[in-house]
């Protein structure tokens, strides 16, 4: 979309290769509707191995995005909860009976959790917006979506501020101090962080106002998703995945 | 073309300043500085202008405001936003995206142009604008003379003619206000109409047309160009503006202390947050009771970073810091070597001015010289003792947060641009409470960009420049062609 830039001669040279080449990246429709497909195989009780199989395919297109070490990394961890939990029926006992059901638990969730970390590593916001808006969610839906994702890294900024400005002031967030004086701590925290949040939504808020966010037209977007050969295969594969489950699961 | 006729506004919530019977008319293609203390109805004359009073803040509003001959409230909302377009101060809060291509869309979008139309236009902005290299970036990775940059091109995009500037040299340093400059000439050379309410003025000189002093919601001076540029910084100053030039601020006679007083120092100090990359490294300094120090350096040359171990906030990788000839691991530091943030209000805890004091006194270790009363009056908080630290101005919270670091007996305070977005007289002020740290044997170190704050308030400064202290002089006489090309003057 940008290869005219080679036109311009005053500005420094870019990297052509990071602007041509499409990064291996299903569409975003694909994964909204894949993310609920594992939803339905890993919820709906059926075998361990089509959750298996599940948990294989996700890794699969991790792979293909180009995150093998995540990939590997979701793997470990998945197969460990695996053994701990066979581990636990070995050895009833209260404490690693309780830790071996937390670890179904978690075998429930991770591959939902792996498959967002694949989202939110490769997708732009804005491809994924342009999604949403395709599939005619309400634009106030949308909007609000758009500006969680676009708080989380200011939240992390404030709150390692105030968690250092803290420090400076004699109120440490330990252990101790939250048992001693819990008050004290979540104020500390909470205050100063919701004071500038909410100065930053406000300010957030008047500069959209200015560039037309209540305007009245059908919004538009810069990005076109396009369904690429991978994203049938993806769909198919889950697709039939979840079916078995629904029938398989009780 | 903006008509104002005796207009006059008051906010709902009075606290805001208001207009007085304003009128003034800019012509189409001209570049305008608003000028004039804080409170004097800058900020209110470009709400009016884009329309988001009334629309987004209420008062009371009578008079007419019209572009082009047409009144601002009969415009459509959609048309308003693509003929006036506004970049404000913080460039932290006015981003709706993550990453820099999304945001010069962004009001495209809003607006339902066609996709095909929004890719002509983005793609036309960044080469107009000289900024393709910025594409495709996070924002949180730009610096901020990069994201006003952003923020220029995000209203460009829209097609406006009008472009409203408040402060948006406020949170910038040196080269980023070079640039921002720059751009302004670029919008000039274009034909824009452009309106800039600013406290810095300087690096505005040779691009305004025409500069309008507001005083207490009215005109009261409408300079041509040449007419400001003759204007002495004594006249200046008595109308509360800051100065044009900076040779005269220079102080005849720094103060200059014994060696034997009191030091901080720092032996070969190295700091990184990843592995190997050292944002600090090998800085190696004394500072003298007495002296306050101006830390200045282009961002992101490791001063904060610098600010941040010294506070103890951060762990050395590597060297010592020794205060008074005793050795001071971080954890030691915290606390007694005690920063004040940019915004105050991430560090006060507490329900009230005296509380937070008091805060201050359970953390300390040993007994303070002075009680909270007198700690109070020197900042002249007393008066405000009951009142809830989140109600008082930004100054008040500045200073209170520093009376905290006083009733905590920290040894050294280290301020972090305390005079950013700051009129004359307020800038007065910082620099009379850093004389009153100094009188009661703090040591002060300023991290700062403001060049005017700078000569008028510190004795010596040290030029970080790729994480080590790169030069290190007095600011005097001698030194003035130095720090003066540094901060890219003329």
């Amino acid at each position: 979309m940008l290869q005219q830039e080679t036109t311009i001669k005053t500005e420094p040279a870019m990297k052509k290769e990071d602007q041509l080449i499409e990064p291996r990246v299903l569409d975003p429709r694909t994964q909204i509707l894949v993310l609920i497909l594992i939803s339905v195989i890993f919820f709906s009780l059926s075998d361990l191995l089509l959750e298996v199989a599940c948990m294989v395919m996700i890794g699969l297109i991790l792979i293909w995005q180009g995150m093998w070490k995540t990939a590997l990394k979701y793997w470990a961890f998945y197969a460990g909860t695996m053994l701990f939990f066979l581990f636990s029926l070995e050895y009833p006992n209260m404490l690693i009976s309780m830790i071996g059901i937390l670890c179904v638990a978690l075998r429930k969730v991770i591959p939902s959790f792996m498959f967002a970390t694949a989202i939110i590593e490769k997708t732009k916001v804005g491809k994924l917006v342009s999604a949403l808006q395709e599939i005619r969610l309400p634009k106030g839906l949308i909007i609000a979506f758009a500006v969680t994702i676009r708080f989380f890294p200011t939240l992390k900024e404030e709150y390692w501020l105030v968690i250092n400005a803290m420090r400076m002031r004699g109120i440490r967030f330990s252990l101790k101090n939250l048992i001693l004086r819990p008050m004290l701590v979540m104020e500390s925290i909470l205050i100063p962080i919701m004071l500038r949040m909410s100065v930053i939504a406000d300010e957030l808020a008047v500069s959209s106002v200015t560039r037309g966010i209540d305007s009245n037209r059908k919004r538009t977007s810069y990005y076109k998703n396009r369904f690429i050969w991978m994203d049938g295969v993806v769909i198919l594969i889950f697709s039939v995945l979840a079916i078995l489950a629904i029938i398989t699961g009780n | 073309m903006i008509s104002i006729k005796n207009v006059k506004f008051s906010y709902d919530d009075s606290e805001n300043s208001g207009l007085d019977e304003l009128s003034l008319h800019i012509p189409k293609g001209q570049c305008v500085l608003l000028a004039g203390v804080s409170g004097c109805g800058k900020t209110t004359l470009l709400r009016l202008i884009n329309g988001l009073i009334p629309r987004f803040y209420s008062g009371e509003l009578s008079g007419q405001v019209e572009i082009d001959g047409q009144a601002v409230n009969g415009y459509d909302t959609d048309d308003l936003s693509q003929k006036a377009g506004c970049v404000f101060q913080n460039p932290r809060s006015q981003f709706f995206n993550v990453d820099t291509t999304s945001e010069i869309a962004f009001g495209c979008e809003n607006l339902g142009f066609t996709r095909k139309e929004i890719h002509r236009r983005v793609d036309e902005t960044v080469k107009a604008l000289g900024i393709t290299h910025l594409l495709d970036k996070s924002i949180f990775s730009l610096s901020g003379g990069e994201k006003q940059m952003i923020a220029i091109a995000s209203i460009y995009a829209m097609g406006v003619d009008i472009f409203l500037m408040d402060e948006p040299s406020s949170n910038l340093d040196a080269v980023a206000t070079q640039q921002l400059r720059k751009m302004i000439e670029r919008l000039k050379a274009e034909g824009k109409t452009i309106v800039i309410a600013e406290h810095r003025l300087h690096y505005l000189k040779n691009v305004v047309d025409r500069v309008l002093h507001l005083k207490e919601g009215q005109v009261a001076n409408d300079w041509t160009s040449t007419e400001f540029q003759a204007l002495g910084t004594a006249e200046l100053g008595a109308n509360g503006l800051r100065s044009l030039s900076f040779h005269h601020l220079i102080n005849e006679e720094p103060n200059k202390v014994d060696s034997a007083d009191t030091q901080l120092q720092i032996e070969d100090l190295w700091v990184s947050y990843e592995p190997k990359q050292y944002v600090v490294k090998e800085v190696s300094h004394v500072f003298h009771q007495g002296e306050i120090v101006g830390l200045v350096g282009h961002n992101g040359q490791g001063k904060s970073t610098l600010a941040r171990c010294l506070c103890g906030m951060v762990k050395e990788k590597r060297g010592t810091v020794s205060y008074d000839n005793t050795l001071m691991p971080h954890k030691k530091r915290i606390g007694n070597i005690y920063l004040v943030m940019q915004d105050a209000t991430s560090q006060l805890f507490s329900d009230s001015v005296l509380g937070e004091l008091e805060l201050s006194c359970q953390a300390r270790k040993e007994d303070s010289p002075y009680t909270n009363d007198e700690i109070l009056d020197m900042f002249s908080l007393s008066h405000l003792h009951d009142r809830h630290p989140i109600s008082l101005s930004g100054g008040e919270k500045q200073r209170l947060a520093i009376a905290a670091g006083m009733a905590q007996n920290a040894d050294v305070i280290i301020l972090d641009e305390p005079t950013s977005g700051l009129d004359h007289q307020n800038m007065k002020r910082v620099k009379e409470v850093m004389k009153v740290l100094r009188q009661n044997g703090k040591m002060v170190l300023v991290i700062t960009h403001d060049f005017e704050f700078l000569l008028n308030t510190c004795d010596r400064v040290l030029i970080i420049e790729d994480g080590t202290v790169r030069t290190d002089y007095h600011l005097d006489e001698a030194h003035f062609s130095q720090i003066n090309k540094f901060f890219l003057i003329d």
